[in-house]
Parts: structure tokens; sequence; C-alpha cells
């Protein structure tokens, strides 16, 4: 039996590393194949590293020392032997790379499942265990610049690792995936192993120094205040009775018999400063490349397309009024205080290449929600200035009337505008508009409306309405749309300022309001280059028409929202 | 899929139209058709396949019609003793005896041959007698012999143009010689052939390469129809479903021993679209194309609606009777399954020479799995090795299995060749796999590995 379990076990990993090496990498660097069938060869290498990462990860959990630092160095050496890169000069020399990285990779993910185990690690056996593992893992990454490169590529791809952690948790209970967590505490030990001392090669890519320096820090202190279980990572533990960790090591050597382990908290020390320093250094250098950098054309052309975009869906009272023929096309507007801007200040690094900033999409549409209030606000400053009229304790009765005196006045009643309130539209909303319906609302709209009084007349609600009362209203007349040319008939112009040195300081200069409270006036004019200005002009007013074709009634304390 | 008339027709009357005369309103199968064309040898493949099924269904009934024809009058022929009806009564009379005699002999072989087979299905091949019997053509012999003998009898009782003497008598001659000739001597040769295991095995290999073609063909147009339900219909309110959630939906059964055969798909959106607002789709396909049904819930359909709606969703869906080839892919599990089991007892008993030759028709069968979907220009990789939520496992993943609880057993068998067998066989398959491009049977064999080594740990 344990002949044949031995000749398995021998065979598992065998086979895996013949067919990396005899199917798979032959196929990645065969000079007489097609490109195409070399990159199906560097699939197939990469198929096979997973598998031996795979099994490699067993190894540890089964405390396989033996098998672990074989199939690793063996696995190692068929995607590193000189004699490919001997062949990648003749042929795809980015595949090979490729096939590289990834086996450095996984190798990375196999030193952090050693390190995870070793964190829960109960005897002294299984963390030197570990701890030898650990390093026979992370024995590639011997410079800095190697750590910084695995750990940004690991950090970027760790849906395997995901896996592994969510194949140890329970089922039926909340969980947090500690991938990232897990990675963060394998570039700390890392970066303790090779004990950088030139701030200008950190074992940290920049987004770890920029964004998580804090989390570094955190995991290094932590680490150095568990040194006996830690520093395993850097060497041997040395214990003077030998015996102790041969008979399972379940006894608890006397601690100073231990090798010192001062080494290794003096190396977190040193390397807690350092990522200060280093945070510090590559945030400054972010800020002056950012500051410095052009708009990219791309880019303020993908924004603008995404705001003009968003805004003309967000325009829900320009077609109601296009519906009733309340709409004028004017040339320009009248004089100078009907243009009316919305401005809003966006991150710089969203607009410049190369950029990690996501969500342009989302600008668009707080736009579109800025586009929408300041139409709503319009309306409601173009109704008659009159007193409300009382909602009295039958609010439905009295809106009922106010609604059967406009239409015997000659008016026509088309929308009634209300505050935001469950109650209020318990009692006005008979029922959900069906679809088709003709109600004088544009069909596409019909959603966005929350249903009809007396079975005709719909019901808006929107939180920029005063909550004291609601407006009934005759488009037709009550109001009068002005608009004249835009940007892509949106109903804005466009514009967009990013500001030099001298700008920004003139611009402080001029409007000292937009100093950011609680920074001296030279940070104000570094965070405004930081900064751009989108400006959108409004192309159209909402004037009043006729008072008398709208009515204000108020709302009852007791229906009013909050 | 062309466009539907009737569409001035009052909405009642439409429905009414649909509900009692259901035709034309498109069809999801052409759609899935065009999304994956056969090419033009595919489909002479396809067209002689079909021909020998349609054979292969009528069983002895055409060769039955052979007699008749003696009545043939368009011949004439008077020489020799088929000139004088006397001696042709003669010759016929003898030849009638050889003939039986040869019937005779034919039906002992294929018993013996019979007795083969079931030794080998015993042992560890699997299949059944009416497969084996169809694969190796031995009843075309004896249909053939029977016609002959039923043909000398008419031809004796002077039934025929001519009898017993001219083209009667030829026909009856002409038959006879083709039993004696031709059929006696191959159902001799196929005798010998199928005592020799590696015969039984290439047929069971071959049987099983047809069954998973055709289980990959079912396999793949029912996910092509669902891709079109899930992202191109459902915009107007027909989608694929899981089940029928009570709350929202009735269900449409379907009817039992039928398969799934097509989906008037035009009609269907337009029976949804009015009822679609924008939160659940009125109308989801609860079975795939190609899919055996029972009589359990096929359709689900927004709750309250009329009867005459919903007669015409369900005179919308198309059924057939199930027949051979539907099956496909249940069949291919049972033979998988029946030979996993055949596997595990050679392994238990220490038969290494059948686990190899089982081995042979896993290893057939898994490599036309990409052969399979090569065919229609697919790739076998992601959904298609393994499908998704709408299918159960599919082959490549039952293989899998069964591939890892033979590795299992052969860790437990403690037989030492046996062992380095099993454990090859993974690898070679990834070997033959990386010619064929097909990334996911390289993956599914190479993560056996990690599996096997995990066992010898633990066991």
């Amino acid at each position: 039996m344990t002949d044949t379990r031995e000749l398995l076990r021998e065979r598992s990993h065998l086979h895996l590393i013949e067919w990396l090496k005899y199917t798979a990498m032959r196929q990645m660097k065969d000079r007489h194949g097609s490109r195409e069938k070399r990159e199906a060869g560097l699939e197939h290498v990469r198929v096979a590293s997973r598998q031996i990462s795979m099994l490699l990860k067993l190894a540890i959990e089964g405390r396989d020392e033996l098998t672990f630092t074989e199939v690793f160095r063996e696995w190692r050496q068929e995607l590193l032997d000189d004699y490919y890169d001997y062949d990648a000069a003749t042929a795809d020399a980015d595949l090979l790379h490729a096939a590289r990285e990834d086996c450095n990779r996984l190798a990375c993910g196999l030193a952090m499942w050693c390190q995870h185990l070793l964190a829960s690690a109960t005897t002294y056996a299984d963390r030197d265990l570990l701890g030898a593992m650990f390093r026979t893992a992370a024995s590639p990454f011997a410079t800095p610049g190697a750590v910084a490169v695995v750990i940004e590529r690991a950090l970027a791809e760790d849906g395997l690792w995901t896996d592994w952690f969510l194949g140890e948790m329970s089922s039926n209970e909340v969980h947090s995936i500690p991938t990232r967590e897990e990675l963060l505490r394998t570039a700390v030990l890392f970066a303790a192993k090779v004990d950088p001392k030139d701030p200008s090669d950190p074992p940290f890519p920049d987004e770890l120094l920029l964004y998580s320096a804090d989390d570094l820090v955190e995991t290094s202190r932590a680490l150095a205040g568990d040194p006996q279980r830690w520093s395993v990572v850097l060497a041997p533990l040395q214990v003077t009775g030998a015996s102790e960790l041969a008979g399972g090591g379940s006894a608890v050597p006397d601690l100073d018999a231990l090798s010192p382990t001062d080494d290794f908290v003096a190396r977190l020390s040193r390397l807690e400063t350092f990522v200060r320093d280093a945070g510090k250094a590559a945030d400054d250098e972010r800020r002056t490349e950012l500051r410095a950098a052009p708009l990219s054309p791309s880019k303020i052309a993908e924004l603008r397309a995404s705001v003009l975009r968003e805004i003309r869906p967000a325009r829900i009272i320009y077609d109601l009024l296009d519906m009733h023929g309340a709409l004028t096309d004017v040339d320009e507007p009248a004089d100078s205080a009907g243009r009316r801007d919305i401005s809003n200040w966006l991150p710089k690094r969203m607009l410049v290449e190369p950029t990690n900033f996501v969500g342009i999409d989302g600008v668009g549409r707080d736009l579109g929600r800025m586009i929408r209030r300041e139409e709503v606000s319009q309306l409601v400053a173009a109704m008659p200035d009159e007193d409300p009229e009382e909602g009295g304790t039958d609010i439905r009765a009295t809106v009922q009337s106010v609604v059967d005196r406009m239409r015997a006045d000659d008016f026509n009643p088309s929308l009634i505008l209300m505050p935001i309130s469950w109650e209020l539209q318990r009692r006005l909303v008979e029922r959900r508009i069906d679809q088709g319906e003709r109600t004088g609302v544009p069909s596409a709209r019909e959603s966005e409306f929350e249903g009809l009084f007396d079975a005709r007349l719909p019901i808006m609600d929107q939180p920029t309405i005063p909550s004291d009362r609601l407006y009934v209203i005759d488009l037709a007349a009550a109001v009068e749309l002005r608009q004249w040319p835009s940007d892509d008939d949106s109903g804005v112009r466009y514009e967009i300022e990013s500001f030099t040195e001298q700008e920004a300081s003139d611009l402080l200069e001029r409007e000292p309001q937009v100093q950011p409270s609680g920074t001296s006036v030279d940070e104000a004019v570094e965070l405004l280059q930081e900064r751009v200005l989108l400006k959108l002009r409004l192309c159209w007013q909402i004037e009043r028409a006729n008072p008398a074709a709208a009515r204000v009634v108020s709302v009852p304390e007791a229906l009013r929202r909050g | 899929m062309g466009g539907e008339g009737g569409g001035k027709l009052p909405h009642k009357l439409r429905l009414a139209r649909w509900a009692f005369f259901p035709v034309g309103g498109g069809s999801l199968r052409r759609a899935t058709r065009s999304l994956l064309p056969l090419s033009l040898k595919g489909r002479a493949i396809r067209k002689c396949q079909s021909a020998g099924r349609l054979l292969s269904r009528l069983g002895p009934f055409p060769y039955f019609l052979l007699p008749l024809v003696v009545f043939a009058s368009c011949v004439d022929i008077q020489w020799g003793v088929l000139g004088d009806g006397r001696e042709s009564e003669q010759y016929l009379q003898t030849l009638w005896q050889v003939v039986a005699a040869s019937l005779a002999l034919s039906v002992a072989m294929i018993g013996f041959v019979f007795e083969a087979f079931a030794n080998a299905t015993r042992r560890s091949l699997g299949g059944s007698l009416s497969d084996f019997t169809r694969a190796t053509r031995l009843d075309v012999a004896l249909w053939l012999g029977f016609a002959a003998l039923i043909c000398n009898g008419m031809v004796l009782l002077e039934i025929g143009h001519d009898a017993p003497g001219g083209w009667a008598a030829l026909w009856a001659i002409f038959l006879s010689a083709a039993t004696v000739g031709v059929a006696l001597p191959f159902v001799f040769s196929r005798t010998v052939r199928a005592l020799d295991f590696d015969y039984l095995v290439a047929l069971r290999g071959r049987q099983i390469d047809t069954l998973v073609e055709r289980a990959m063909e079912h396999q793949l147009r029912g996910q092509a129809g669902d891709m079109l339900l899930v992202q191109q219909y459902k915009a107007r309110g027909v989608t694929r479903g899981l089940g029928v959630d009570p709350d929202y939906q009735d269900g449409i059964d379907g009817k039992a021993s039928r398969v799934l055969f097509d989906l008037r798909i035009e009609r269907l959106q337009r029976l949804a679209e009015p009822l679609h607002d924008g939160d659940r789709e009125p109308v989801e396909i609860l079975a795939a194309l190609h899919d055996p049904v029972t009589e359990n819930e096929v359709v689900a359909v927004k709750k309250d609606q009329g009867w005459l709606w919903k007669r015409s969703v369900e005179k919308s869906v198309r059924y057939r009777r199930q027949r051979d080839g539907d099956l496909a892919a249940r069949r291919l599990t049972d033979e998988l399954e029946g030979l996993h089991e055949a596997a595990l007892a050679a392994i238990r008993e220490y038969r290494a020479g059948d686990w190899e030759k089982i081995s042979q028709i896993y290893s057939r069968a898994l490599l036309a799995m990409p052969k399979a979907t090569a065919a229609m220009d697919i790739p076998f990789a992601g959904a298609v090795a393994s499908p998704g939520i709408f299918r159960p496992l599919g082959p490549l993943d039952r293989i899998e299995r069964f591939l890892y609880a033979e590795l299992v057993a052969a860790v437990k068998a403690d037989d030492w060749d046996l062992a380095r067998e099993v454990a090859y066989f993974p690898v070679l398959i990834a070997q033959k796999a990386a010619d064929l491009d097909a990334p996911a049977l390289v993956r599914a064999m190479l993560a056996l590995y990690p599996r096997l080594y995990r066992e010898t740990l633990t066991s």
C-alpha cells in the first residue's frame, strides 16, 4: 500500500512537470509553429502552472516540505532555464516573459498561503516547517524591485487565492475575504526579507505606497509584535534542544534559547520609516506630475460626451413643457441675468493619461441630477407669489375643488407638482399611469410620475419642492421656457478649465471663497492645480407667463414628510 | 424568422387565431441554426446519418418488400433453366433448402456472437444487445435470409411474373445467392471478429463517439437557444428561466415523452411585450431546445393572464415525440456510468488489462468532445465544456469525476502496475487535447493530479 501511495504521489507531480516541459513549453517556444499556436502554448503553460501551484498548496497544508521543495525547484527550473532564454531570443520573448510573470505571481500566492497558515501555527515545529516553505516560495524575490512587481501583479489578479480562502470558510455565515490583507502581510514579510535601503527602489508598488501606507505600517507593527512567530520567514528557529522539535514541538522551548529575533524587529522598524518616507515621496511625485500633466483630449471628449448624454434624459420638465407647447426658441438670452451656470470641481487625474480613475459616467449622472433640480427650482420660482390655499383636513377635496375652479376659469390643469411625502401621495394618487395611456405625459416618462389624480391629471413629486405646498399647473399657460442654442441640443454649453500655478493664484485672489478651509494659500494653489473646473452654462430659462394658470395649495402639517 | 401576418386584427381575434391555428410565428430553432451553421461536409454526413437512422427505425420492414419485386413484369427472361418452368422449380426447391440451412447456420452464429458480447458486457464494456446488433449489421443478414426464403416460397407457389420461371425465378435466385454468397460469409467474419475483445472495444468506442457527437450538438444548440433567449429576446419579454415562482407566475405543463423542438419566438415576443413592465419577463422558458420534457412545467408565465393568452403561449411551444437520438445526453450518461462501474470493478479485481481497454473508450469519448464542437467552429472551452446554470453536469464533468473516483480506487487497490496506468491516463489525454486546442479538457485532466496528490496524503 505504501509503495503504491508513494508511486502515485510521485506520479502526481511528475506527470504535471513532464507535461509542462514536453508539451506546453515545447508548444510555446516552437519556432516552426504559428504565433497562434505559441500563444495556445502559453495558455497551456499557465494551466499547468496553476495546477502545480494547487499541488504545492496542498503540500504546504500537508507540511510535505520535501515534495514542496522538489516540485517548486523543478517548476521554476523549467520556466527559468537559460536554454529557453536562448530560444526566446529567436521566438517570442513576450510569451516566455508572461509565463515567468505568471509563475512568479503563483509563487507569491504560495508564500502568502505559508504565512496564512503560519499565523495560526501553534507548535514550533510547525512554524519552522512553514517558515522553510515560505523561504523557498519567496526565494525568487531577492530584490526590492522584484518584490514590488510581483506584489502589484498579485494584487491585480487574486481570484485564485480568493477561491482558496472561500474553500476554508463555513457556509451559512457572513465572512470577509481576507485576500488583500494577507497579500499586504506577505508584501511586508517580503520587504523585511530584502530590507530595502534606497527610497528610489521601494519593495512596494506605488499604488500601495500612495493609498495603503498606513495599512503597511500597521501590518508591520503587528508582525513586530510577535517576532517569535514571524522571524522564521528570515531564518530557521535555532533551538538548543533539537529533540523538542523532533517530538512534534508541542513543548514550548525556553524562549531565551531561541535565535534572537532582534534582527527581524529591527528590519520591520526600518521598514516602517521607509514606508512613511517612500509613501510621502511617491505622493509628492504623483502630485507634481499631476499638476504638470496636460489634460488628455480623448478624456475630455469622453467626459463631455458622458455629461451631455446624461443631461438629456434628466430634463423631464423640458419634455413636459415641450409637449404642452410652452417652449420658445430665441437666439440669445434677453439679458445677462438670464445666464446661469452650474459649476463643479473635479479631480484632474480623471482627465490625464495614464489614469486609474473610473467613474466618468458617474460625473455625468451627478450633473444630470443637478440640472433636474435646477429645472424644478426654476419652475417653482415661476409659480405665483400668492398665499397658498389652505389644504384643510381633506386635501383631496381641496385639490379637486382647485382643479374644478381652474377648469371653470378656462384653464386646463396638466400637472400636479408636489413635495416628496408618502402620506400625501397616498391621498392624491388614484392609480398608476397605464402604458400608452394618453395623459399629457411623454410616453417614455410615464414611470417617472407617481400616478394620476382625477383619472387624467399626472402627479410628480420632486425633492426640491417646499414640503409645505403643492402646485396645480396648466403648463401651457402658466410658464414659458425660453431656450437658445446649446451644445448638441442638450440645453447646456460645456466648458472645462484647468489651472497653471499663476492662474490658480489669480483665481484665489479674485475669488477667495474657492480656497479650501484649513489650507494655506500655497497649499490651495497646489490643490487648485490638481483639479479642473467644469462649468455648464444653462441655455434656457423658465419664466412666469400667466400667474392665474397655476394655483398653490398648502400641505397640512400631518401630511408632510418627516 | 420572417414576419407574422394579422397585425391589424383585433387583439382578441389575433389571440384566438394563435391559440387555435398555430402556424408561422418565427422559429428559435432556425435562429440557432443560423448561429451554428454546419459545414457542407457536416450537412452531407448529417443526411446520411438521418437516412441510416430512418432505415434502422423501419427494422425488417424494407427487407420484406424485396420479395414483391417478383411482380415486376417489365423484364422477360426466357433463357436457361429460367425459360423452363419445371426445371426452374426443381432448381429453386434445392436452393430453398440451401438458403434455409444457411439461415439456420447464421442464426446459430449470431447466437454465438451474442453470447460473446454478453460475456464482454458482463466483464467490462457495457452496452445493449440492440445497439450491438445495429452496429454490427448482423440483423441485415438475417432479414435478407428471411426475404430470400419468402421469395423462393412465393415463386414455388407460382406467384410472380412468369413464376416459377422467368423474372420471378431470377429474382429469387438473386436473393438466395446474396444470402448464401454475401450474408453468410459476412456473419461468419463478424462472428470471428466479435470473439476478439479489441474489436468489441473499438465497436463500443464508435458507439460512444456517436453518442458524444449527438449529445454535444444538442447541448450546443440548446445553449445557443438559451443565449438568444437571455440576450436577444429578453428585451421583448421572453427569456430563459429556472422554475416557476408561484407568487408571480403560473406554469404551463409540457407533454410526456416529448422533446422541446422549437419556439414560435416572434409570436411569443408579441404576446409578452405588452405585459413587459421592465420588472420581470412575462414569459420564461424552463427547458432548452432538444431537452426531453415531461408533464412538468415547461413555460412560466405572468400570473393571472386570460385563458386565451395562455393557450396562445402554449401553442407557441412546439414538441416532438422523443426519438433515440434525442436522448443522446441521457444515454451517454448511462453508458459512461456503466463504464465507470466496470472500471471500478476492474481496479478492485486487479484487472489492469480490462481497465486499459475501458480507458480507451474514455479516451475516445473525451477526445470526441472537442472534435464535435470544432465541427461547428466552436472551441471546447468555458460554458461549452462545463455547462452553466441551466444544465446539469456535462459529459466532461462526469468523466472527470469518474476518473477521480478511479484514481482513489487505484490508491486503495495497492496494485503498482494498475496505479501507474491509471495515473498516466490524464496526462495522455491532456497531451492529445493540447493538439486539438481544447484548453478546458487540458485543464480538467491536469486538475486531477493535485487531487490525486491530496488523496495520497490522506488515504
